[in-house]
Formats: structure tokens, C-alpha cells, sequence
């Protein structure tokens, strides 16, 4: 998970990252494994190849997320292809923008709105064809507080559009 | 008596005066880093667009005729130039973490100085009136060491409450870009009225008593192409002559010639043309075909 700060100090929210990472996770295990989807994490994988590989694919998420494959990655893809076992990865992106609210003047009548927004994206990539088969992204213009319904609702309606089938393409 | 006191109300307004004047310090521009002062042009790529959410439209010629107007403004030579080079598609993570070899792809192989705008976001909304914000962000390349000499990310936000602002909500969105792209050329230092760098004089090697073959003088480069690629459907891979390039649609600048060009996608038939171009833009849409099974 990568969240990307315009302006506030990254180290005085390593907590609150921590709880997004735990919380986007949760509601993605859900919604994958109501589509008969079994998710695995990259250390419970048995191959020590295959986590060292993904690790390579990390810097790359934000990439990867919106469906992007670029060079980089079709070459760590291959390499994940040709371990033993049929898996598909899968990558996360969230990025939230913490702007300042709206403001109004009175005397002009000048009105401004706020800038925040969070951005979810995430895509299904199989190393074995190098190939997106699903991908979507959702885009809110608030920045939820982990504990907001809606942070879990936004996630859910991320997944919305999987279906089991995609993992035979 | 009355003299007097006119001569010491005066003496008094002149100590009043006096300090002021002694002690306010003149108003200077600080000097322009000579990162700034050796630009001689600058080539303004094609504006990319990284926004997820598309629904406002945009005149993004419109946004790039206000940053290249706003950079003469600050005494530089800057253009709008349709030739994005051979870097392919750009994505905003290649301009955090550029590789020199990626960078000297960029915009015609001639130009030293690139600059690329991006819009990363633009949203209207309307409420009690109306409101438009957008976010772009900008980086300015020295094409020789692949350095950055500028990168900044800027905010624009217009609104009108009322009636005049609903019946404005269409313009928002457009105005906002408008004041982000200001907003983000802001802190490019002005250079002094009229100036123009002095080119730099080419290394010379040192030779002494030497007998040396004398070259013809090389001759001017000549004019690339720029193909504009598309692919139905979309992100097909672009070959040309045998090299990866980019994902279609891309914008290719490539030298005059003959060129093979290759439009591949996994499930598709490849498309292939053989073109030999002398200049100009050069527009090609590949409608791939299924591969029989």
C-alpha cells in the first residue's frame, strides 16, 4: 500500500497507515473471498523466489494498480510466470490528498471547495500471460477517516466488478 | 517667531524623514540561479493528462499557451512542441525518479531543455454557486545530465457563490487549470529584460604542431517526424524497426527514412506498415484483428 502526502509530516502517521494497510485489506480478503477467490500473502507463499520477486514488483504498485505493465515489470512477471503454481497477483494502490476545506468571502461571494480525495485502484495481473485481467478504480473527493463506513463501502464497491471468472482469462 | 517655528517644524519633519531614507533597503531581485541564466529554450512538451477522473473538459492548447506566454513573460524562449520524442508513453512516476537515459529520449534529440506539464487533477462542483479546483505539476529537464532544474506541483481553485457562479459551473473547471498552470510557472526566476545566454563555446582538444584532417562541416539536423500511433483496441505494444517504443496511442518522434512499424497485442494479428517519412506528423490508427484460433 502506498499513501501519498501533499503536505503533512509522513513519520507522525506511520500509525494511521498501518491501520489503512490493515483495514484496505481486510474488506479486499472479504470481497475476494466471497468471489471464491483465496488470497495469500506474500509471506505465506512456500517459493522464497516467488516473495523475493514480488518484493521487486513493489516499487512498482502505483504502476501496476492502474494496469500499466511497463518493461520492469514484464521482465519480474515472467520470471513470477515460470515458478510452480497458478497465481495471480494482486495490486493495490490507495492515495489520499489532504487539502484545505472550503472557504467563503462574504464580501465578493467568492466560494471555494475542499481538495481532498482518495483514490483506490487495483488490478489482477497474471504472470504467466504478463496480462492485466481485471482491473478498476474508485475515486472519492473526501479523505475518510479509517473508521468511516464509507472508507469500507468505497473498497467494497472497488471489487465490485470482479468476478470469479476473470481467473481463468 | 512664526519662522522659527515653520524652520523647526520642518528640521523636525526632515529627522523624521531623514532615517527613513538612510536606513530603508532598496527593493533588489535576488540574483537568478545560473541553472536559470543558461536556458537558452525551452521545448514544452505535449501536456499530459493524468487525470482519473476525466468527466470536466479541458483545452489543455489553451494550458499550454498560458505557460509558454507566462515563461516569455520571465524572459525565456519557450515553446509548445508536439514532438514528445522516443521516451513512449509518460507516466508521472517516471518524472519522480528519471534515469538519464529515459530523459535524453525526451522531445526532439536536439533540445537541451525540456519541460513537461502535467494535470493531475480538475473538479467542479456545484453547490450555493459553483466551484473548480485542479492540480498540475511540472519539471524542467537538462536533456545534457538528465538533472532536474525545476519540479513543482502548484493547486488552483476558483468559486463563485450565487447565481453567478451556478450559471458559471461549466467555466470552473477550465479556470482552475487556468490558475493551477499560473500557480505552478510562479517560482521560475524572471531573468533580466533582454537577456539571452551566450552559447557555450565547444571543448577544443589542444594540438600542437599536428598536421589534422579538417572535417566537412556536419550537416544541420534534419527534421524529425513525429507519428502519432493509435491502436484499436488501446495499449497496443508500438514497435519500430524492431525496438519497443511505447503502448499506443504515443506520440514517436523518428528520423527521416524509411521505418518499420509494428502494432502488437497479444490475441491480435500484428499490424505492420513500412513508412518513409521526410517531416511533418504522420498519423497512424492500427484496427487489429483477431488471431484465428
Amino acid at each position: 500500500m502506498v499513501s501519498e502526502r501533499l503536505s503533512e509530516n509522513s513519520a507522525a502517521n506511520e500509525p494511521v497507515d498501518g491501520a489503512f494497510a490493515t483495514a484496505l485489506t481486510g474488506v479486499a480478503n472479504s470481497s475476494l473471498a466471497s468471489r471464491r477467490y483465496t488470497a495469500l500473502t506474500q509471506e505465506s507463499l512456500p517459493d522464497p523466489n516467488a516473495i523475493s520477486l514480488l518484493k521487486q514488483l513493489e516499487p512498482l504498485t502505483s504502476r501496476l494498480a492502474r494496469g500499466a505493465i511497463n518493461d520492469d515489470a514484464q521482465q519480474i512477471l515472467a520470471r513470477i510466470g515460470t515458478l510452480p503454481g497458478n497465481y495471480l497477483i494482486l495490486v493495490q494502490f490507495m492515495k489520499i490528498k489532504k487539502g484545505s476545506g472550503g472557504t467563503y468571502d462574504p464580501w465578493s461571494g467568492a466560494i471555494t471547495s475542499g481538495m481532498s480525495s482518495t483514490l483506490f485502484q487495483a488490478a489482477l495481473i497474471s504472470p504467466s500471460t504478463g496480462r492485466v485481467v481485471w482491473k478498476n478504480e474508485v475515486l472519492e473527493r473526501k479523505a475518510f477517516p479509517v473508521t468511516d463506513p464509507r472508507f469500507s463501502k468505497s473498497v467494497e464497491t472497488l471489487y465490485q466488478t470482479l468476478n470469479p471468472g476473470e481467473r481463468n482469462r | 517667531m512664526k519662522s522659527l517655528a515653520i524652520k523647526l517644524s520642518l528640521f523636525s519633519l526632515a529627522l523624521a524623514v531623514l532615517p527613513a531614507n538612510c536606513f530603508a533597503k532598496k527593493h533588489e531581485q535576488p540574483p537568478v540561479e545560473p541553472r536559470f541564466m543558461a536556458i537558452s529554450r525551452i521545448e514544452m512538451l505535449p501536456m499530459l493528462d493524468f487525470r482519473v477522473d476525466k468527466k470536466d473538459k479541458i483545452n489543455f492548447k489553451t494550458l499550454s499557451k498560458i505557460a509558454a506566454d507566462t515563461l516569455r513573460k520571465r524572459n525565456y524562449v519557450a515553446y509548445p512542441n508536439d514532438n514528445a520524442g522516443t521516451a513512449g508513453e509518460i507516466a508521472e512516476e517516471d518524472l519522480n525518479d528519471a534515469k538519464l537515459e529515459w530523459v535524453k529520449r525526451l522531445g526532439p534529440p536536439e533540445a537541451r531543455w525540456v519541460m513537461i506539464i502535467g494535470l493531475n487533477d480538475v473538479h467542479s462542483k456545484m453547490s450555493f454557486g459553483s466551484t473548480g479546483n485542479a492540480e498540475m505539476f511540472g519539471v524542467l529537464f537538462d536533456k545534457r545530465d538528465g538533472s532536474v532544474v525545476w519540479k513543482k506541483t502548484a493547486l488552483g481553485k476558483q468559486g463563485q457563490g450565487g447565481l453567478i457562479g451556478m450559471a458559471a459551473k461549466g467555466a470552473m473547471a477550465e479556470s482552475a487549470a487556468e490558475t493551477a498552470v499560473t500557480n505552478l510557472l510562479d517560482d521560475i526566476p524572471k531573468r533580466p529584460d533582454g537577456y539571452f545566454p551566450k552559447s557555450e563555446p565547444e571543448p577544443q582538444p589542444q594540438i600542437t604542431n599536428a598536421v589534422v584532417p579538417v572535417a566537412p562541416p556536419a550537416p544541420p539536423p534534419a527534421a524529425q517526424t513525429s507519428l502519432v500511433i493509435d491502436s484499436i483496441p488501446a495499449g497496443a505494444d508500438i514497435e519500430i524497426d524492431g525496438a519497443f517504443v511505447g503502448s499506443a496511442p504515443s506520440t514517436v518522434g523518428v528520423a527521416p527514412g524509411s521505418h518499420q512499424i509494428a502494432v502488437k497485442m497479444k490475441g491480435f494479428a500484428d499490424w505492420t506498415k513500412t513508412l518513409n517519412v521526410s517531416g511533418g506528423t504522420v498519423h497512424l490508427s492500427a484496427e487489429l484483428e483477431r488471431a484465428s484460433q
